[in-house]
């Protein structure tokens, strides 16, 4: 398998590596930067556990081969709390109302909800139900995930 | 009484390293040296191995080992020792497609694959059976040994049923059958195995019952299990997958014991479709009868479970759903008869509800039938029947806090379940009810549970305990239960669980029973050490130990208000005299052990029961008979709620599972055996847009022997869903649908059938 020298920005940092062109945007995050929030759930981009942003949109991590993130930018969960180790308010959101249980998803989860929150910032609840299809949950069955990203989008629109 | 840490929205003790990211799950550990391990699988659902041959994949650079049988100690193997039938890997035959063949350890994925595709088998194919009824033809296969394919038989009568069906006015008989579900677990099961050059084998797995998983592998690997050390990793969910050992655990150690380097397998989602457990598809014949003032009087099952390729959890399955059945109501007559049937598909296991989901649709769905037929309203016809506080039941189960009715009650009033209700053309409401042990059973002989505490001079609690917490939250209950007993603050409390070598023997999260059983064993240790406490304290104060309380880190004295002595004090002054503060503490088993199919299932083999009623609101559309769930209302049963959000929280997610369950899930297999639909993509699941609105209510009945009267709700939350939604879909639109899941395409042919035929599911009323 041929290599490839990429340059990409995550979470903020500066980073060259050079990578083999089959390897996927996941295992790269994983298995190279051992940034292991990002989770393997499907390796079939059906499942959403391995969402991560790459210019700011959400993609399945699993879809997407490292070379294609050359000169992009990623942001994954471990990227989402502030340098001073503050919460994202939909890390806190999630936490608070009870939407993680076994917390499989979770990452996914906060990371499409961070794309529909930086998208329209009062989505109602219709709107999280839809956006929020992509990515399963066997454990909460949404109901808390949906309350906590009601409860998060407030505290971001409102400060409350 | 007035609780600080009991009844109070605790979040999850570990959510904030989940929400993070960083909570380490089973494939996020490192180990030095770490092969991965990949399981070659059959192709066929039934052949003999003529050949294997393994040199070409040994030579392939980066492998590091390759086993077949021949490198195992071919010793039979079932959870429970006298329905042994599976070898680690296949030995001369294989029985269904995804039977592991062979397994190799190499320096990464890619090159375990790629050496999996080097190994040659030579296989002779036999016919194959994929259902039971196939496989109780005269001329089946047999695929163990033995003159047929049924690989278990449970029998029950209790009463006369010939006498209570003599006497009913009305009887119902109806077939019923339910799917293949996969657990779906968000994270796909794996392991990793570490054995030593000593001989001592350290085994990293997601499992809900490490000290079984122990016992399990020494007894597979023939080896000494107390050389064997399992810890269970952070889990992604489990809903029973998780219980018995899976043949990856000892193929793991067995590589690892091959190569001297530890040993990671974790299966890929398609393994997670086609080489995983699964909830038994029930075929379930039916029959109930009752008095003309709707008085049941007799009920009778005959049950066909399809019990896969292998025995694993069939036996317990179809003895529970034997154990359930008489329970549900007062029925002086009960007769339930159930086979398993060997066939060459995947087998099935543990799954949240174990055998109960597939007989509370059943039954659920037939009391519905019954109320038409005897023109009494659905609601008052439960009601009616009721399991009441202080019933021994006809088999002999001793209820003891029990609110089915209030259940009951309550979820028909929260979804508009009311006489003379205005109706809405393809709208229609439908209500089910159900109850599941809360406390677990004796299945594994014991069900008891022991835990300690240990409090360091500066007061930080760690609680050493057996619970395996999948994701239910087990290890925040527990806190709270020894903050609470302790009068300590919940931010002190630091659970240590699931690790065969530094928490007490526990079988951990089985049967819904963490909460009751743990916690009971948890309540007491605490309660050794706050005797401890108080004893001191009294000797500072100069007052009763008896007139002393903790609360919150202090201790008061009753009835003297402006004293207060920090605990912290307390515990520095124990230990100034010399005492360490520590406590053990103890969960006795409250009845004997006898879930064996060959005695008579009398007796009461659950400490207690919680009990649930479900609503559900539904609109279906006539043309396409795609169904869409409008409202969901839960009225459960929970002795007391200690955590009310995570309560909420078990039952919401096991509402989602039970439509999928009712409406959408069950794999399906093609002609040569393989599984058709081994994907997301294809096995639909609940997803976020499909949810309703969903209403939860807690119920408390205060159970006189759990843990500040708690009892567990795990598994419940799923029983009565599918039958409340099938009620609800015949309240629509007239047509019922005996086999889950209930699709769209059931639906429309039922309709269509309805349009030709006229309605012969409408029940008159009987002339009475």
């Amino acid at each position: 398998v041929k290599t490839k020298e990429i340059s990409l920005r995550i979470n903020g940092e500066s980073y060259q590596w050079a990578v083999e062109s089959n390897l996927t945007l996941l295992d790269f995050l994983r298995e190279k930067l051992d940034l292991i929030g990002t989770k393997k759930g499907c390796e079939t981009g059906e499942c959403g556990a391995c969402t991560v942003l790459l210019n700011g949109k959400t993609v399945n991590s699993c879809l997407v081969l490292a070379i294609e993130a050359d000169g992009k930018q990623v942001t994954t969960i471990e990227g989402l709390s502030g340098d001073d180790g503050r919460l994202h308010p939909l890390q806190e959101a999630f936490a608070e109302a009870g939407a993680i249980q076994c917390g499989f998803c979770t990452p996914g989860m906060i990371m499409s909800s961070k794309e529909l929150l930086d998208r329209n910032p009062t989505p109602s609840e219709e709107e999280i139900k839809d956006d929020m299809a992509g990515n399963l949950c066997r454990c909460t069955g949404y109901v808390k995930i949906i309350e906590a990203i009601t409860k998060a989008s407030k505290k971001l629109t409102t400060g409350e | 009484v007035e609780f600080s840490v009991i009844g109070k929205n605790m979040p999850r003790i570990e959510s904030l390293g989940k929400a993070l990211g960083e909570l380490r799950f089973l494939s996020d550990l490192k180990f030095p040296g770490l092969l991965h391990g990949k399981i070659l699988r059959s192709p066929h659902p039934h052949a003999k191995i003529k050949r294997i041959d393994t040199s070409r994949a040994v030579k392939l650079r980066g492998v590091k080992a390759v086993i077949t049988v021949e490198d195992t100690p071919k010793i039979k193997w079932c959870w429970l020792p006298r329905y042994a039938d599976k070898y680690i890997l296949a030995y001369r035959k294989v029985r269904y497609v995804g039977d592991e063949v062979a397994a190799v350890a190499a320096v990464d994925e890619e090159t375990a694959e790629e050496a999996l595709d080097l190994i040659h088998v030579e296989y002779e194919q036999l016919p194959a059976v994929l259902t039971p009824e196939e496989a109780l033809m005269p001329e089946a296969p047999i695929l163990h040994q033995g003159e047929s394919n049924i690989a278990l038989q449970v029998e029950r009568k209790f009463g006369d049923v010939e006498k209570g069906f003599a006497k009913a006015d009305v009887i119902v008989e109806d077939r019923f059958e339910t799917s293949s579900v996969a657990h779906c677990c968000l994270e796909p099961r794996g392991c990793v195995a570490d054995f030593s050059r000593t001989g001592k084998l350290t085994l990293w797995s997601t499992t809900q019952s490490p000290h079984a998983l122990r016992e399990e592998m020494g007894q597979i690997l023939g080896m000494d299990a107390k050389k064997i050390r399992v810890i269970k990793a952070a889990m992604g969910g489990a809903f029973g997958s998780r219980i018995a050992m899976d043949m990856k655990e000892p193929i793991a150690a067995l590589l690892s014991r091959k190569t001297r380097r530890p040993v990671r397998i974790v299966n890929t989602r398609e393994e997670e479709f086609t080489a995983s457990r699964i909830r038994y598809p029930f075929n379930i014949h039916l029959k109930t009868g009752a008095k003309k003032d709707g008085t049941l009087m007799a009920r009778e099952a005959k049950v066909i479970m399809n019990n896969g390729a292998y025995n694993d959890k069939g036996l317990a399955v179809l003895t529970c759903a034997g154990y359930y059945f008489p329970i549900l109501y007062r029925v002086p007559h009960v007769r339930y008869e159930g086979i398993a049937v060997y066939t060459n598909t995947v087998y099935g296991g543990a799954f949240r509800g174990f055998g109960n989901p597939q007989m509370t649709f059943a039954i659920e769905s037939q009391m519905d039938r019954l109320a038409e037929r005897l023109g009494i309203d659905p609601v008052e016809l439960r009601i009616k029947n009721s399991n009441q506080p202080g019933d021994t039941t006809i088999s002999g189960a001793k209820i003891t806090s029990c609110a089915l009715k209030e259940c009951i009650e309550t979820a028909a009033s929260a979804i508009g379940l009311v006489r003379d209700r205005r109706r809405i053309p393809n709208r229609g409401i439908g209500i089910a009810a159900a109850f599941h042990s809360g406390a677990g059973h004796r299945m594994y002989n014991f069900n008891s549970a022991h835990a300690f505490i240990s409090i360091s001079e500066s007061g930080k609690v760690n609680v050493f305990t057996g619970a395996s917490d999948l994701g239910q939250g087990a290890e925040t209950v527990l806190a709270q239960i020894a903050a609470e007993e302790l009068g300590m603050r919940f931010e002190d409390i630091t659970i240590i669980a699931a690790d065969t070598e530094t928490t007490p023997v526990d079988l951990g999260a089985v049967g819904s029973r963490t909460t009751f059983t743990s916690g009971n064993a948890v309540k007491s240790a605490a309660t050794a050490v706050k005797k401890q406490l108080l004893e001191e304290a009294s000797e500072q104060l100069e007052a009763n130990k008896d007139d002393l309380e903790a609360r919150e880190g202090n201790i008061f004295v009753r009835g003297t208000p402006g004293i207060k002595l920090p605990i912290a004090k307390v515990i520095r002054s124990c230990y100034g005299k010399g005492h360490p503060v520590t406590g053990m503490g103890r969960f006795d088993d409250l009845y004997p052990p006898d879930l064996d199919p060959v005695v008579t299932g009398y007796g009461s083999f659950f400490p207690t029961f919680s009990f649930a009623s479900q609503g559900v609101d539904v609109e279906v559309n006539q043309e396409t008979g795609v169904v869409r769930v409008l409202k969901m209302v839960a009225a459960i049963d929970v002795g007391r709620a200690l955590n009310p959000m995570d309560c909420e929280g078990q039952v919401q997610g096991a509402l989602a599972q039970g439509m999928g369950f009712g409406l959408l899930e069950g794999l399906v297999w093609d002609r040569q055996g393989t599984v058709a639909n081994p994907s997301f993509a294809d096995y639909r699941l609940v997803r976020s847009a499909d949810i309703p609105k969903v209403e939860v209510k807690l119920i408390e009945s205060i159970d006189p022997n759990g843990p500040f009267g708690a009892k567990g709700i795990g598994e419940l939350g799923i029983d009565p869903t599918a039958a409340a939604i099938s009620n609800a879909i015949y309240d629509a639109v007239g047509v019922r649908i005996r086999s889950l899941p209930i699709t769209a395409e059931k639906i429309r042919k039922a309709l269509e059938q309805k349009s030709v035929f006229g309605n012969p599911e409408r029940e008159k009323k009987e002339v009475l």
